[in-house]
Formats: structure tokens, sequence, C-alpha cells
């Protein structure tokens, strides 16, 4: 179950999971529109986008995965790629068109040697809050 | 979209044929899937595995989705269900209700058309690799080199 933080608009689950909700209310933001909550499957072609290194694509390797974080945390039922991530992309999304994924959660190597990265699946953190993509 | 990509653009031809598979074998073949993946050599096919009836199920599959000719319906010889057993056990074992140094992560991946579950080990070495097979024997993984990891 998430555990609040004791702020009604915000809350997070982690470890265990690797997501968590805030609410913004800057209506002037943009947002695309059009993306539905999707699963992930193995050999998918996919993109990531972050807020370090901006898009990076890959392939989808392994699905259900558990992951011990060095530095403490194990999550579980994780999408495993080949896209490469850096510190930063945390809370990033994983997508294929516009099937929404996953939410970058962590990896090894960069974006210079490439990498592995692992993602919460974007339908059982939506799910967990009963919040749609769109 | 990648429009230009023309292996992208066949992936996002077949994404609803994908969940239509993944659909029909979860809901109405639970007892035989084995699952289904993306394969892109030579072609972008959907790659959908059973363990009993597979002509039954071909047919099935191929009067349902939209592009049949990139659908192949496979044997394989344990359940989706089965190989999501044993990797809950598994990473139990290495990695939530006991620990195994050196182990990194568990998770179901695709070796030579069928799904298995993987161990990321670092360092990797053969004896370790036999080490950890043997630990969850009778179940099956393919050790491999990954990690350690680091959340970003």
């Amino acid at each position: 179950m998430p555990r609040s933080t004791g702020f009604d608009d915000i809350s997070y689950s982690f470890p265990g999971n690797d997501y968590a909700l805030v609410r913004y209310d800057n209506t002037s933001l943009s947002h695309p529109g059009g993306f539905t909550a999707a699963s992930a499957f193995v050999g998918e072609s996919v993109k990531r986008t972050g807020s370090t290194t901006g898009t990076h694509s890959g392939t989808v390797t392994a699905l259900n995965v558990t992951v011990h974080y060095r530095g403490g945390g194990t999550v579980s039922g994780m999408i495993q790629t080949t896209v490469c991530a850096e510190p930063g992309d945390s809370g990033g999304p994983l997508y294929d068109g516009t099937k929404a994924l996953g939410i970058t959660s962590g990896g090894s190597g960069d974006c210079k040697s490439g990498g592995t990265t692992f993602y919460q699946p974007v339908p059982e953190a939506a799910n967990a809050y009963g919040v749609t993509v769109y | 979209m990648d429009g230009a990509d023309p292996v992208a653009r066949a992936q996002h031809q077949l994404r609803d044929d994908l969940e239509l598979v993944q659909r029909y074998g979860l809901d109405e073949a639970a007892d035989h899937f084995g699952g289904c993946y993306v394969d892109k050599q030579p072609l972008v096919t959907i790659v959908a595995l059973f363990t009993a009836e597979v002509d039954r199920h071909r047919t099935v599959l191929r009067s349902r989705v939209r592009q049949p000719a990139r659908l192949a319906v496979r044997a394989t010889p344990r359940t989706w269900r089965q190989v999501q057993a044993d990797n809950e056990e598994i990473a139990a074992m290495l990695l939530t209700t006991r620990t195994e140094p050196g182990v990194h992560g568990v998770g179901i991946g695709v070796r030579e058309g069928r799904f298995v579950v993987c161990v990321d080990i670092e360092p990797y070495t053969a004896e370790r690799a036999a080490r950890i097979a043997e630990l969850v024997q009778p179940r099956e993984v393919v050790v491999q080199q990954g990690g350690p990891y680091h959340a970003v």
C-alpha cells in the first residue's frame, strides 16, 4: 500500500514498489495528452525521457523483475530494458508510441557506454491511486 | 511516433494484436498459455507460446488478430503461471526472504524462444553461476552478468 507523507496530495511507495503521486495546480504547464497506460512486452522497442539525459531508445528484456539497489531498497515487478539512464532521470516516462508503460526507477551504466534500466509499470501505479493516464 | 522507422511502425501496428493475444492467453487459455513476446528477426512478429493444444490456439488466434501473418504460435514446456511462480520463489530465495551475495536482479526474460527466470550476478564466474543454479533446483534459471544497480 502507498505510504502517505502526511500531505493529502503527495504519496509514495518505496521500497517494494517505486512510484509516487504528486498533484500540481499550474494550469499553464502544457500536457500532450492522448496517452493510455499499458503493459510492456519482452522484445518491445521503447523510449524513455528523463530530465538529465533527454530521450533514449532500447528494448524490453525482462518483466516482473526484482531488483536490489546498492545503497538500499529492493523493488519488485519491474520492467527491465536496454535503455540508458543517469541520476536525475528517475520518474521520467517509458513509452511505446502513445502507450505509457513505465516510470524510471534505476539501473546501471550511463548514456555514453550504454546500460540497463528498470521501470515501475504504469498500470500498477495508476491502479494504486485510482488515477488514469491521459 | 517514429513514422520513418519501419521496425517501430510495424511494432505499433501490432500493438492491438499483442494485447489481444495476451488477453486470450490469460483469460481463456491460462492452463496452456506460456506468454507472448515481440520477435524482431527477421520480421517484427508476435510469438505466442502454449504448452498444449497448440494447433487449436493457433487457429483461434489467427481468426482474431488483424495481422495473422505476423503471429507465430509455438510450443513451450512451461506455462506463464509456472514461470511466474518460479520467478517469485527464486526472488525470495536470492533477494528478499533470503539474500545471496552478488545477486542483483531476478526476472523473466526470453532465451531460445521461451520464457525463463534470469538471475543477474556481479562479479560473474562460472562457479558462482553453477552455485546459484544448484541453490534454486529443481527450478530452471539462466544466470548472467548484471549489476550492481542503483536508483537513479
